[in-house]
């Protein structure tokens, strides 16, 4: 019997030294290191940008302004941080601009009503209900709050480097973080709630 | 001075508190990481919140092996901390847990390939009826069961099969493609997130 496997070939063996050096044949126009970047971040930045500003159709306009903005700017690229965590300050900030046109309000620092006493987590149902409403109670987060989350579960990156990321004090990711906890909590309890 | 103590320990609970994100995802320094363990071992509400953050962190993780994001795709510091990560005195009963839910995962599979092997006895015939008259290969497919008929419609349609039979009780399809498209197709659906287990019938007749 043949059981679904991951896809070995999917892996990108491009280390982080690779990526600066294609990153600095982007900055001397070189079109097809350009090419091989895109290919590189393409899934990595459709997946934080869905995850930042839950609006599908938008993703793509904003990846490829992203990537507009990595072609013209590649030569300001100082080697002091790695090429993901300034690639995706780029995205991150795209992704506010484009919520901006959009309409969409930035920031929600304050639990907004949200301070309820947290379920507690040995119970079965809950890794059930977090996986069925995980999406949805996302959505309840503020962008900033959403990318604090995506960068961390998803992506792996450090407090420090999230906030590198999202320019700010480290501080204020933890306090995005601390906030978007007891968001998803309250989320998913009032829908445990609903049920 | 007891006051002192009290204030300073429970600026200890918050710090810790806001710092178990990263603890989870194995990023923080070393000294952040011993101060947060000394912390966890005796703080029964950060233990309850690990445990929550840890599931969390697992769905994601799940998502992003759904996503096909290979760990060179990801931070390389999460996929290490993933893999070999301190995780809190807390968690024992929650991999407990997950332990149990992986066998029931496996169960589910075993019943699966049964029903696939009773498929292929019950089917036996019209294979050997078809198969040499050259009208294509015949494949066992499972669909994961949130796949909708559009979803499977499409599917049917990229891979350039049809669906002659099933499903089963346990949710079998007997999929009739071109014999030249066969690999390709196989391949195709192994690719697809809706699909589950994908078996060559003509495979089992003839080794």
């Amino acid at each position: 019997m043949r059981k679904k496997q991951a896809d070995p070939a999917g892996e990108n063996g491009v280390s982080i030294d690779g990526e600066a050096v294609l990153l600095d044949r982007v900055a001397a126009e070189e079109k097809d290191a350009f090419e091989a970047l895109y290919r590189l971040y393409r899934p990595r930045l459709q997946r934080f940008l869905s995850g930042v500003i839950k609006q599908p159709a938008s993703v793509g306009e904003i990846l490829d302004d992203t990537m507009m903005v990595v072609w013209r700017k590649a030569y300001t690229f100082n080697h002091r941080s790695k090429v993901s965590t300034w690639i995706f300050a780029i995205a991150y900030r795209q992704s506010l601009k484009a919520l901006r046109r959009l309409g969409e309000p930035e920031v929600f620092e304050t639990s907004e009503g949200s301070d309820v006493s947290m379920p507690g987590p040995d119970d079965a149902l809950q890794h059930q209900e977090l996986r069925k409403h995980l999406d949805d109670a996302l959505g309840t987060l503020s962008p900033e709050q959403r990318a604090v989350i995506e960068l961390t579960y998803y992506f792996g990156y450090a407090c420090s480097e999230i906030a590198a990321i999202m320019a700010c004090p480290v501080d204020t990711v933890k306090t995005r973080m601390f906030y978007a906890r007891r968001k998803l909590k309250a989320s998913l309890a009032s829908r445990r709630e609903a049920i | 001075m007891n006051g002192r103590i009290i204030k300073f320990e429970g600026s200890v609970h918050a710090e810790a508190d806001r710092l178990l994100p990263w603890y989870i995802n194995g990023t923080l320094e070393e000294d952040e990481r011993v101060q947060l363990e000394q912390h966890l071992a005796e703080c029964a509400q950060c233990q309850r919140e690990a445990a929550w953050l840890r599931m969390l962190q697992e769905d994601f993780a799940e998502q992003a092996q759904q996503d096909d994001a290979s760990p060179q795709r990801r931070h390389p510091r999460h996929h290490a901390a993933t893999r070999s990560g301190a995780r809190p005195a807390g968690l024992t009963r929650k991999r407990r847990e997950r332990w149990l839910a992986w066998l029931a995962a496996m169960q589910a599979v075993a019943i699966l390939a049964l029903g696939v092997i009773m498929f292929r006895a019950q089917h036996a015939p019209y294979r050997t009826l078809s198969a040499p008259g050259g009208k294509g290969a015949l494949l066992v497919v499972a669909f994961d069961p949130r796949t909708t008929e559009a979803q499977m419609r499409e599917l049917m349609r990229s891979d350039d099969a049809r669906i002659v039979g099933g499903p089963t009780e346990s949710g079998v399809y007997i999929l009739r493609v071109a014999d030249e498209r066969e690999a390709a197709t196989r391949k195709a659906l192994l690719a697809s997130p809706q699909v589950r287990l994908v078996e060559e019938l003509g495979s089992g007749a003839n080794p």
